[in-house]
């Protein structure tokens, strides 16, 4: 299928005796905003980590542009086209803004080892382009008068910004959004919430882990529901308000 | 424009530590302390290459000794024992020291955590070990002698003012080369893996080979300086490359400062000259470097340079920040 940008199918992994998820099977249309929910320990986190390549699924595939990248390491991902940010900050705090967002375009880039030590040809061009990109993205985030901050001095909201940019910078096409906004304030989450329409709006497809329903249910234009590592529920956002197996779940009604 | 400005003062950096280099033996010329300010620059060579791999990529290694071991021995082998010529035998030095170092790497660095610590510990005791048991090849305990000259031409590299100029341009070159690679896109992504290597990852980086090309090409600055050391000294024994050097060199790294190539040379010219100036008490040295480890840890855990580094620039950011607000 040409419009989809995802395909997780029938995945399965499970730690000692735990099932993380059983079966998993869902589709995401390209250049769309999905949501992932489900109640906590429903497998949400391990969903991304198994799609994004650091866990290797024991049972099921998972294509991305139509070919299969299951088990695939997350750099190869990234090559591909595929990243994401992280559920607790995984900022590199050693390093400037600035620099953050440069190593984002590392997959766009080639300079290794041999060309970067004596300085070949070439070299400083790239780093030029490195650095003029970086700059650009800082500016779609608003962050351009922090690019020179070492990353660590900023505060816990514009380091979520900063993984965002960074994951930008390396011209994805599939984002994976683990909780951008979990521990922002309703200013914050609104920004947060408008970048990522902007994002999708340059045509990245977006999968967004949230417990924040408000904006998930504003922004996805599709949901999946999960709940003890299975799909419970896939829909549009008023579809799934209504559905009374995602309402069990959460509420913890019997359904 | 912020890059740039860093790069012209790295430049600037080079220019004028090319010049003391070269300026030095005109004012200094007793060969004492030209001995003394030649092991600095061998051991220079070796932290700049240790602190790529610990300052920059966080993987901390307590083996380099044996690494430099490896090149002063199979310079000395070979020239002496198989008739090799100096130069020679410092490139065969270096392609065996460099596939030990990657048969090494691969399986430890595929771990998360600091399993190169003990492999590289592990090595450089097997590798005493070998140098002080194996003493048809080796000499055994009491050294290795008669190591020829390294020469160009009818130019021979026989006293330690020929040798300073060699040495030195050898750890200029290194120093040269650390700075291009870590102002680069590599440089960068080994900060990162340090930073977190699961979120490097993500972003494209090959964490695991990276790990693995920095430790190959940290053991090459440690074979090529050892490969120097043999053909300066002409005699070469066990001792200097045991463990304790290998501690040695880790301190020189976190005195200058981690993450900083010119910090590296304020850690070697602050310690390599301490069992000197100590040797009226020369037992209590190991306590020395003890507590200058532990002081430093504590009170300046990123080195010196790097602290005086950060202070400096913090300021300089409280003043433009003041500036920042006053325009908006």
């Amino acid at each position: 299928m040409k419009d989809l940008i995802l395909q997780v199918q029938e995945v399965s992994i499970s730690f000692g005796g735990l099932k993380a998820m059983e079966e998993v099977s869902f589709d995401l249309p390209r250049g769309r905003i999905t949501a992932l929910i489900g109640p906590n320990g429903a497998g949400k986190t391990t969903t991304i980590n198994i799609i994004s390549g650091i866990y290797r699924p024991q049972k099921g595939r998972v294509f991305f542009k139509g070919q299969s990248v299951t088990g695939q390491r997350p750099y190869r991902l990234a090559c591909l086209g595929l990243t994401r940010t992280f559920q607790n900050i995984q900022i590199f705090q050693n390093m400037t803004v600035l620099e953050n967002v440069m190593v984002g375009l590392h997959s766009r880039t080639q300079k290794e080892f041999l060309s970067s030590l004596f300085f070949l040809p070439g070299v400083r061009q790239e780093e030029r382009e490195i650095e003029r990109k970086a700059w650009e993205i800082l500016d779609f985030f608003n962050l351009r008068n922090k690019g020179p901050w070492p990353a660590a001095s900023l505060s816990y909201g514009d380091q979520k910004r900063i993984e965002m940019a960074r994951a930008l910078a390396s011209q994805p096409d599939l984002i994976l959004l683990d909780e951008p906004v979990a521990g922002l304030n309703m200013t914050e989450t609104q920004e947060v919430a408008h970048l990522i329409l902007r994002i999708c709006a340059q045509g990245i497809s977006v999968l967004l882990v949230e417990h924040d329903m408000n904006l998930v249910m504003k922004i996805s234009d599709q949901i999946v529901v999960l709940n003890f590592g299975q799909k419970i529920a896939e829909g549009p956002p008023e579809a799934i308000q209504k559905d009374p197996q995602v309402l069990a779940a959460y509420l913890g009604t019997e359904a | 424009m912020t890059w740039g400005w860093i790069k012209n003062k790295s430049y600037l950096g080079l220019l004028l530590l090319g010049l003391t280099i070269l300026l030095f033996p005109l004012v200094i010329n007793n060969p004492y302390y030209l001995n003394v300010v030649n092991i600095i620059g061998l051991n220079t060579l070796i932290v700049v290459g240790l602190n790529l791999l610990i300052g920059y990529a966080g993987q901390i290694s307590l083996g380099h000794a044996a690494f430099y071991g490896l090149g002063a021995y199979l310079s000395g082998i070979l020239t002496v024992s198989y008739h090799f010529s100096p130069w020679t035998a410092m490139g065969l030095a270096l392609m065996v020291t460099g596939l030990l170092a990657l048969l090494i790497g691969i399986p430890t660095l595929k771990l998360h955590g600091h399993y190169l610590v003990m492999a590289t510990l592990g090595f450089n005791i097997i590798v005493n070990i070998i140098m002080i048991q194996w003493d048809q090849v080796t000499g055994g305990p009491s050294g290795f002698p008669g190591i020829p000259n390294l020469k160009i031409g009818a130019l021979v590299f026989d006293s330690d003012q020929k040798m300073y100029y060699l040495i030195w341009f050898f750890t200029f070159m290194g120093i040269t080369l650390a700075l291009n690679l870590v102002q680069s896109r590599v440089g960068r992504a080994l900060r990162a893996l340090h930073g977190s290597e699961v979120a490097a990852g993500s972003l494209g980086v090959k964490t695991e080979a990276y790990k693995v090309k920095v430790f190959v090409l940290s053991a090459l600055y440690a074979s090529l300086a050892g490969s120097l050391y043999a053909h300066y000294l002409t005699f070469i024994s066990p001792k200097t490359f045991d463990i304790f050097f290998s501690v040695e060199l880790v301190t020189m790294v976190i005195v200058g400062g981690m993450g900083s190539i010119w910090g590296t040379l304020f850690g070697t010219f602050f310690i390599t000259p301490l069992p000197v100036m100590l040797h009226f008490f020369d037992e209590y040295k190991d306590i020395f470097y003890g507590f200058i480890l532990v002081f430093i840890l504590i009170f300046l855990p990123e080195g010196v340079v790097v602290a005086l580094r950060n202070r400096y620039r913090t300021r300089n950011r409280r003043v433009s920040g003041a500036d920042l607000q006053g325009e908006s």
